[in-house]
């Protein structure tokens, strides 16, 4: 054992790998800040490079890079209010009222360390028991995924602010959205007028990017009309102790980011569900096993804690089912099977017999990217915190010109007017009460519940007795079933006040 | 009318000098400047990978850089829908596969062109079709399904694709029964569900290869037997009129001149020959090396969409 784990860090150890491993970071940090870009702009173009490395380097460069991504999404979220991605939506919930407080760099620290911890304890959940988590993954059929959509997409439905019915509404256009494409089953296409670049449906990142960062960006230019000079954020608070992350305040989020860290773990362990998901899953936990639910929403640090280790943690855990049974459960893990496949090896079951030293190998450089992760971020929020003190007028333009670069590096000229017409939609969203976060969750879960739901159809062939065969997807549905009675009960019995905005 | 001719005219002119400013120096070598290969796949998938390793060869003896370009969507359409307005000057070319042009026109009214659009250059692998079952399952041969189905049990198969549907549908017709046809997201996906006895078997393209004891090959789906294991017979020796042969292949539009399409030709078909990038694609990818001419690849594309035609009016006449 010993033997293993000094091997596997002098392969990592390399001038190399640890040069590689410093890029990444800092590369997956940057491109994660930005709004518009992402960790995965950057994996998808760094890919072809990494065929003229090492394996462990190429390895260790693109899991560097997805994991400084995770980090960095944290920020744009927090100061400006505008998440790259859907997995940062729920951190600027709690991130950014604390950074209109001057709370800024509290925020971002607790952001980092939660982010950090959720990450490294599902990378020790990879490392010790991939081979048992991976037999779960097998029994998850396609109707026990059905459960697990459900269940979170209720949980979602918790989330829906002060009207329920146009959360729902929003969450609905969201699925509808994802249905437009290639039928799964039959093949012909649906909603797509003629377009073959539909074919593929809506590119998620444009969407994401349109309707989360852009139409943010919008609604600043709109609400700062005038307000020419101004920064949108005020001077970060003097009072020492709101710059700082007291060890008292990490001890008190610490369950909290345990809570996240075993959901996110267990979401990434399943393909198919996502960061997205775990990330909204564990702010409502943390919503339900707080004493003041009330404070969420307004700036309660445990919110973006909860949130930041829970969507860290899924990255760890999808390297699961990619390396035991070769299913990405995301499109960044997708990429990084295309490099895995390039330097030979095939992730399956007997990966670890043939090329165990190279996965531990690794294993021990994820372990140092973690490290780095800590430091870099430790360093670089300090001038992320400062750039976002620019004025209003500065920032937000140049928010949106690289929103657009993003769309376009990500699907060419046709994400452009995706990205724009989708910030449109966004604003009114925002502008009209209804839930943005629903619809961007109906949207990004849409295609996996249809899939699955339509597989269930089939496999059940109109006998319900199939579903009462299976223990683990009808335990699932009835915790599904008890969350939204609930969900439902609290919101007739309070007459909608606000939950989350 | 007489303007638009004017204006026709106008342009047709304004090319042809065009085209004669560009062609002053013509006694420049092919290729004077980087060549783009639109991949119908997205980055890290199984063609784009060949794509990448060709290219890194095909650039070596060409002397210009080659730039791999990602365009997935509808199992290449949009790719080779791009490539439809691209100049046929041989500096764009696509990569896709043999059903890109066979079964995806036949399907649907959206793809805008047909097996005879364009012509092929080379290929670099073919697939390895196959239906699989889980290491536990009663099955052991295809009689043994057959013969399940016609003893009334419906039985569920995980496809990777309509395409297979199609075949599928027509293999069980033959025998008079009905099967759950499950769509997946293929590859793996269909390995863990036959694994996990979700269902009762599905479809690879070779991917079950890596999963060694843990599947079961009950029959090769192609035209002929698969590399890894000879002694599974195909649809075509049991008596079912299915099975093509799918090859990741090299395509250009038509009219790209004689000694360019020549000189992209030896690039690439020596780049797919190259020994590491077949050590790459049979050792560690699992598809068998298969370098066809331009020639083989029509006659390859024009029998596959020969077979779907069968299979898409079987389907319509049930």
């Amino acid at each position: 054992m010993l033997d293993t784990v000094i091997t596997a860090f002098s392969d990592a150890l390399t001038v190399q790998t640890l040069v590689l491993i410093v890029a990444g970071v800092f590369i997956g940090q940057f491109f994660g800040a930005i709004p518009g870009l992402s960790a995965l702009t950057a994996i998808a173009i760094a890919v072809p490079l990494t065929y003229y490395f090492t394996p462990v380097g190429a390895l260790a460069f693109l899991v560097s890079i997805n994991k400084g991504g995770t980090v960095g999404g944290s920020v744009s979220a927090i100061l400006m209010n505008t998440p790259g991605t859907p997995e940062a939506a729920a951190t600027a919930f709690d991130g950014h009222p604390l950074a209109k407080q001057g709370k800024g760099l509290k925020a971002l620290k607790m952001a980092l360390f939660s982010s950090v911890t959720g990450d490294t304890l599902s990378d020790f959940v990879l490392f010790a028991v991939s081979a048992p988590l991976a037999l779960i993954a097998i029994r998850m059929g396609p109707t026990e995924m059905l459960a697990v959509i459900v269940f979170a997409l209720t949980i979602i439905a918790s989330l829906v602010g002060k009207s329920m019915f146009k959360g729902l509404i929003a969450a609905f256009l969201g699925l509808l959205l994802a249905t437009v494409g290639l039928d799964p089953e039959g093949g012909t296409s649906r909603f797509i007028f003629g377009m073959p670049d539909l074919m593929d449906g809506l590119p998620i990142s444009a969407v994401g990017i349109g309707v989360l960062a852009m139409a943010e960006v919008l609604r600043q230019l709109i609400v700062l009309r005038g307000a020419a000079g101004d920064s949108h954020l005020p001077l970060s608070s003097e009072r020492p102790e709101d710059k700082r992350l007291s060890w008292a305040e990490y001890r008190a989020c610490l369950r909290t980011i345990l809570r996240s860290a075993a959901i996110g773990t267990g979401i990434g362990a399943l393909p198919g569900i996502g960061s997205s998901a775990a990330a909204f899953i564990g702010y409502n936990a943390a919503i339900r096993a707080s004493k003041h639910p009330e404070t969420f929403g307004k700036g309660n640090i445990e919110g973006v804690a909860a949130t930041e280790s829970a969507n860290s943690s899924v990255v760890g855990a999808n390297f699961i089912p990619l390396l035991s049974l070769g299913i990405p459960g995301n499109v960044a893990a997708a990429l990084i099977l295309g490099a895995f496949i390039v330097h030979g090896i095939q992730p399956g079951p007997h990966l670890m017999q043939e090329q165990g030293r190279l996965v531990y190998a690794m294993f021990a450089a994820m372990v140092i990217a973690n490290g780095t992760n800590l430091l870099l971020g430790y360093f670089g929020l300090r001038i992320f915190a400062l750039a976002a003190r620019a004025p209003a007028l500065v920032v937000f333009p140049t928010i949106g010109l690289v929103c657009l670069t993003g769309a376009f590096l990500t699907s060419g000229t046709f994400g452009l007017p995706l990205v724009v017409g989708f910030a449109v939609i966004g604003y009114l969203m925002r502008a009209l009460g209804f839930s943005f976060v629903t619809f961007i969750i109906g949207f990004v879960l849409g295609p996996s519940f249809e899939l699955s739901f339509r597989q269930t159809v089939i496999l059940a062939d109109g006998d319900l007795g199939y579903l009462v065969d299976r223990p683990i997807a009808m335990v699932i549905f009835a915790l599904s079933a008890f969350a939204l009675s609930r969900t439902i009960w609290r919101h007739v019995s309070t007459s909608g006040k606000p939950v989350t905005p | 009318m007489i303007q638009t001719n004017f204006a026709g005219a106008v342009r047709r002119v304004a090319t042809a000098l065009t085209l004669g400013l560009l062609a002053t120096p013509a006694f420049a070598e092919f290729p004077d400047k980087p060549i783009t290969v639109l991949v119908g796949f997205g980055a890290g998938g199984g063609t784009d990978t060949l794509a990448r390793l060709i290219a890194k060869e095909a650039e070596a003896t060409l002397g210009q850089p080659i730039v791999i370009e990602n365009i997935p969507g509808g199992g290449g359409v949009v790719a080779a829908t791009k490539l439809m307005s691209a100049k046929p000057d041989g500096y764009t070319i696509g990569m896709a596969v043999t059903s890109t042009f066979s079964y995806a026109p036949l399907a649907s009214a959206t793809v805008k062109y047909d097996a005879d659009t364009f012509d092929y250059l080379t290929s670099a692998a073919a697939l390895q079709n196959a239906v699989v079952v889980g290491k536990d399952s009663p099955f052991n041969s295809w009689s043994d399904v057959a013969a399940a189905g016609k003893a009334g049990e419906k039985l569920s198969f995980g496809s990777s694709s309509p395409a297979v549907n199609l075949v599928m549908t027509y293999v069980s017709a033959q025998d008079g029964y009905d099967m759950k046809i499950v769509p997946t997201k293929g590859g793996a996906e269909i390995m863990k569900d036959v694994m996990g006895g979700h269902m009762d078997m599905g479809w690879s393209a070779g991917v079950h290869q890596r999963f060694g004891e843990d599947v079961k090959v009950l029959v090769a789906a192609g035209k002929d037997r698969l590399e890894a294991s000879p002694d599974v017979p195909t649809f075509h020796e049991l008596g079912y009129d299915v099975g093509d042969e799918t090859y990741f292949l090299f395509f250009v539009p038509k009219g790209i001149p004689d000694d360019i399409f020549q000189a992209l030709y030896d690039a690439f078909s020596q780049g797919a020959k190259n020994a590491e990038v077949v050590t790459m694609v049979e050792g560690t990818m699992g598809f068998p090396s298969r370098v066809l001419t331009p020639d083989e690849l029509k006659q390859n594309v024009a029998e596959s969409t020969a077979i779907y035609e069968r299979l898409i009016a079987a389907a319509a006449a049930n």
